[in-house]
């Protein structure tokens, strides 16, 4: 430029323009790629490096403690492993190393197109076969389940669908409800600005009104701006407070819990490993005792909810249904009344501590489709108690037979309790005082038995029996300690009873 | 107390089959992911190579080289040329 401004100034030389000496520019593009691509290898031996001691981590066994705790230290350190995607961590090496390769080939490619076309035509080609290889077998693999080409591209594609069926039901209505009701507002507070009735407002077209009402808009901006930075700043302040008082009232929980004792955690952690256990073996002699120990928790507390699924899953195994009768497999028989027990105590459990829980509605369409209302249960009692919560909209009319049902006294005891239980929130919402036949006959089956029942279940028979002569059962009777309320059952039992008898006299 | 005593009784059945259960289950998980792992870490040893020897071949003319010098060096530069 300074040449052509003044060409004096370099006398009879005539500069030449500088030269761009660095690399060519395909070059600088191959070893970007190329550095990717090393990048890319390079951070998945350091992510394999890491899991290799992560996996080390996992196997350490702690040598002291008993044999429950070590055993709950591994269910801990395993559901942490689910908790936090491990597999799909070191599904993701793979998927970076065809990147790697992937960037490669085209790096390569990109290179030798320079130098000779022919040959880079080869690359090209073999890595043009490759990619579209790898396509088909994504393809494939999401297309058909059954594949065996399967990639984790393809079970990534599969979910999509149900990515966006979520997005489009809990998602996307939120975020219209949003806008919808900020659109309200915004229209609200508009029409509050002008000084016009509902009727006028459609004769918004006049451009006068309408310049005067955007001017009066825009007026009252500033101050609408500062009433939204007032009111941002104490939903802000509002929601820092409530942040500290859940941290503060965490760490209260926290050390309330330690006081209490470990049982709630050491609760928690016995309802994880009998839900592994149920998920993990398919042996007959391991699944028995499992859910006889699942029978043994009385109240279920931190109850496992995946525990729900398993127990339906093992009772659809072990119990068919023939026409209008249920029956079990062959040599399933105690399985079956096994889990068909637990499936009654955890569903009736969950449903009362958490009825808006995500399994449940998945349970109950999974039960009603196996198990239509009119059928007949023959042996499995429980499960017709199963049938009775989870119909609970509908009146159940399958008889019941108690006769024969004669279980160990762990499982008696939870079974009765639940029925007392069930007996008590029916008798809400039937006819007052009113229990189901069910739960009745239940109560009088094991009350007039010569044998009787541990102490425990005739507290509950006596409780269902009082309910359904109408007596005022509390609810702390039903669901908090009965030894302490038991005296008062029996004084209302005893002035029922003598009532009862005076007006037979 | 009897109650306690049998849930004590069950749950040491319940937990002696939770560890035979879980060894077998761990010893398995074990190998799966140290096999996976042995493919990868020797697939990466594999592709850093060849993308070192590309890169190196490629890096006649790396766009590092002024401050690496690890390769042969390149045509002079415009001032050199200008000095000369």
């Amino acid at each position: 430029m300074l040449y052509k401004l003044d060409n004096t100034t370099f006398g009879g030389d005539i500069p030449s323009l500088p030269q761009w000496t660095g690399a060519p520019h395909a070059i600088i593009q191959v070893q970007a790629i190329l550095y990717a691509s090393l990048a890319a290898s390079v951070f998945s031996a350091f992510l394999a490096m890491l899991g290799k001691q992560w996996l080390n981590r996992y196997a350490l066994i702690d040598m002291r403690g008993t044999a429950v705790e070590r055993s709950q230290d591994r269910q801990r350190k395993l559901d942490g492993i689910i908790a936090w995607y491990f597999d799909h961590v070191m599904e993701s090496l793979p998927l970076m190393l065809q990147f790697a390769l992937l960037l490669l080939g085209c790096a390569l490619s990109r290179y030798l197109w320079d130098i000779n076309a022919t040959v880079a035509c080869v690359v090209i080609g073999v890595t043009a076969l490759g990619v579209i290889f790898y396509t088909f077998v994504v393809i494939a693999g999401t297309v058909s389940p059954s594949c065996p080409y399967q990639t984790p591209w393809a079970r990534i594609l599969r979910n999509i669908p149900h990515i966006l069926q979520y997005i489009h039901h809990h998602i996307l209505p939120t975020i219209l409800r949003l806008l919808h009701s900020a659109f309200r507002d915004l229209v609200h507070k508009s029409r509050c600005l002008v000084p016009f009735s509902d009727d006028k407002w459609c004769e918004w077209r006049d451009w006068k009104q309408t310049i005067s009402v955007l001017s009066k808009y825009i007026l009252c901006l500033p101050f609408s701006l500062a009433c939204d930075a007032y009111q941002l700043i104490r939903a802000m302040a509002r929601a820092l407070i409530a942040l500290a008082c859940r941290v503060y009232s965490s760490i209260r929980n926290a050390r309330s819990a330690q006081a209490r004792g470990l049982d709630q955690r050491v609760a928690a952690l016995d309802s994880q490993c009998i839900s592994w256990i149920l998920q993990t073996s398919l042996e007959k002699d391991v699944r028995l005792p499992t859910l006889k120990f699942l029978t043994m928790t009385p109240t279920l507390v931190e109850f496992t909810p995946a525990l729900l699924s398993d127990c339906f899953d093992i009772l659809i195994d072990c119990v068919k249904v023939n026409k209008q009768d249920t029956m079990a497999v062959q040599g399933m028989g105690e399985l079956g009344e096994a889990s068909s027990t637990c499936l009654f105590l955890a569903y009736f459990h969950l449903s009362i501590t958490d009825p808006m829980a995500n399994i449940l509605p998945g349970i109950r369409q999974r039960y009603r489709r196996s198990f239509p209302l009119d059928l007949d249960f023959g042996g499995l009692p429980t499960l017709r108690m199963a049938h009775e919560v989870i119909y609970s909209d509908r009146e159940v009319e399958a008889p019941i037979k108690w006769r024969g049902y004669e279980p160990a006294n762990h499982e008696h005891i939870a079974v009765a309790r639940a029925i007392s239980k069930l007996s008590w929130s029916k008798s809400r919402s039937r006819r007052p005082g009113k229990v189901p036949p069910a739960c009745l006959s239940f109560a009088l089956h094991y009350i007039s038995q010569d044998l009787l029942p541990p102490p425990s279940v005739i507290t509950d028979c006596l409780l269902i029996i009082a309910i359904d002569l109408g007596c005022d059962v509390q609810e702390n009777m039903i669901f908090a300690e009965r030894c302490v309320h038991i005296w008062r059952l029996s004084t209302t039992l005893l002035t029922e009873i003598q009532y009862a008898a005076r007006g037979d006299f | 107390m009897d109650w306690k005593l049998a849930q004590e009784d069950f749950r040491a059945q319940f937990y002696e089959r939770y560890r035979k259960e879980a060894e077998e289950y761990d010893k398995d998980f074990m190998k799966k992911h140290d096999e996976d792992l042995n493919t990868t870490l020797i697939f990466v040893g594999y592709a850093n190579s060849s993308g070192a020897r590309v890169l190196t071949w490629v890096s006649g003319r790396s766009v590092l080289r002024r401050h690496w010098c690890l390769h042969h060096p390149g045509p002079p530069s415009a001032r050199a040329r200008l000095n000369r």
